[in-house]
């Protein structure tokens, strides 16, 4: 089922690979490029958007600071952190601001897929529980 | 030989300072050891005296506190005291200190042993400085690590995604598609083939096995020639009153240095004011090269410290990408080519890296 996701990312390469990785899943993509857009595009069409892939390093608001408005202005999508960080603390960290998983770059289609039902399950499980 | 006399004996030929005191802190018998470690040439000169007799305030006190602790507690007090040997030398002492007691066990006094510890203090703050700088390097090298496993997966990644799909979905694209992804490929590999060029390089340089190829070159036009590469990222002035002037430089390896400093100028800073300044200084016959910009800057206790490989300035923020090898390799070129590194703040608070290098007249 198609779902409406919102890729975060600075580095231009990695936007286009997200976009064409995404679409050809099947899927509509939004594409932001810093911290500050991704808070715009949430802030203002959080009811639009199903699902959230974030790079955690990126210059002024980074992935970090995107993940704490989300949790202090209670916005429950489900968000997938890509990283080509390697630090588990880094990765606790962002699961402790409300990530649910993680994939490190370089991560396949099939990983991508793999994120996305279980942002889907997560969010499934939520309105269950509600 | 009577059993006093034996006593006597050992007691002068312990290398350490023994001594007994009664509850006022008066010498009442001693070692020539300890005698000789105030400067006294015998025991007899020391009996009678206290330590406020024998040295200055601050140490006696120092030694009455620990004596009073002793005769407080009837504890044996085992503790370091510093000390001043007769040739003024700061010393070391670890004493033990333990209580005489009379027949019927009140405290009469306190008998001590004191080995000078000195060498052995400075032994353990060389190994101490060392285990400190080996810690700084491996924590420099997991940072390093950390931000070179960002950078190398980044293009892996896109490069590894970008052809997968493409070969299995050609048909599916459109020329002008395909085309933007080569064009991507081919971006992401050179990031890559850069990378690879500056380990190789840092390598070379560590083995001594970097190759420069010198020649006349003009360096206003090699400057002129490399801003104009960021003529779409950033706002460069170009000051200078010189339209050429000659040095014997490898052109590749002095064009890598600015795009370095000017990298740097626009990651760390305000990208539209950055500012390049080319001057002559007669005197030395050296050609000074400043990038200026304003931002975070460099701390100045880390001025030296950003030269070193994997050293990454503690005020750049861990979002920033980089694996904190560009001014190593900057310094080690310009090094090569018989010039110096310098970094200062001006009054309007602008952070320089500056370098020169010889020119010929």
């Amino acid at each position: 089922m198609t779902k409406k996701i919102l890729f975060v990312d600075d580095d231009q390469g990695i936007l286009i690979v997200g976009n064409m990785l995404l679409k050809s899943l099947g899927h509509e993509v939004s594409l932001a490029r810093s911290g500050e857009e991704a808070i715009d595009i949430i802030r203002n069409s959080k009811s639009e958007i199903d699902c959230i892939f974030l790079d955690l390093m990126m210059p002024g608001i980074g992935g970090y600071d995107v993940l704490t408005f989300m949790r202090d202005s209670h916005i429950m999508i489900p968000v997938v952190v890509q990283t080509g960080l390697i630090n588990d603390g880094d990765l606790n960290t962002a699961k402790e601001l409300g990530a649910i998983d993680y994939i490190c770059k370089p991560y396949s289609k099939e990983d991508v897929r793999g994120a996305i039902t279980k942002m889907v399950e997560f969010t499934a499980s939520r309105l269950l529980e509600k | 030989m009577s059993y006093n006399s034996y006593i006597k004996t050992i007691l002068s030929n312990l290398p350490n300072s023994i001594y007994w005191k009664d509850s006022n802190g008066v010498y009442l018998g001693a070692n020539i050891h300890a005698a000789h470690m105030v400067g006294l040439t015998s025991v007899s000169d020391l009996i009678g005296k206290t330590d406020y007799d024998l040295t200055s305030k601050d140490k006696a006190d120092q030694f009455r506190k620990n004596d009073f602790i002793v005769l407080s507690t009837g504890k044996e007090l085992c503790i370091e005291e510093s000390s001043v040997s007769k040739d003024s030398v700061e010393l070391v002492q670890l004493s033990t200190k333990k209580p005489i007691k009379d027949k019927v066990g009140n405290i009469i006094g306190i008998m001590g042993v004191t080995v000078d510890i000195t060498d052995l203090k400075i032994k353990e703050k060389m190994l101490w400085d060392q285990t400190k700088s080996l810690e700084e390097a491996l924590s420099a090298k997991k940072r390093f690590f950390n931000s070179l496993s960002h950078e190398i997966r980044t293009p892996i990644h896109i490069i590894n995604s970008i052809a997968e799909e493409l070969y299995t979905n050609f048909d599916h694209f459109s020329k002008e598609e395909s085309k933007s992804f080569l064009g991507t490929l081919l971006q992401n590999s050179s990031k890559l083939k850069e990378l690879v060029q500056n380990l190789l390089e840092i390598a070379k340089n560590n083995q001594g096995k970097s190759y420069y190829c010198f020649e006349k070159r003009n360096i206003v036009s090699i400057i002129r020639e490399t801003i104009s590469e960021f003529a779409t990222i950033a706002t460069i002035s170009f000051n200078t009153k010189h339209e050429k002037i000659t040095c014997n430089i490898d052109t590749l390896k002095i064009g890598q240095v600015i795009r370095n400093l000017l990298d740097n100028a626009i990651k760390y800073g305000d990208s539209k004011s950055i500012v390049l300044e080319l001057s002559k200084s007669n005197p030395k016959q050296n050609v000074t090269i400043q990038v200026k910009n304003k931002g975070a800057g460099i701390l100045e206790k880390e001025h030296k410290k950003v030269f070193e490989p994997f050293f990454r300035g503690s005020n750049v923020p861990t979002n920033l990408q980089g694996c904190g090898l560009g001014l190593s390799i900057c310094k080690e070129i310009i090094t090569a080519h018989k010039g110096k590194f310098s970094i200062n703040k001006d009054s309007l608070d602008m952070t320089s890296v500056n370098f020169t290098i010889p020119y010929i007249e």
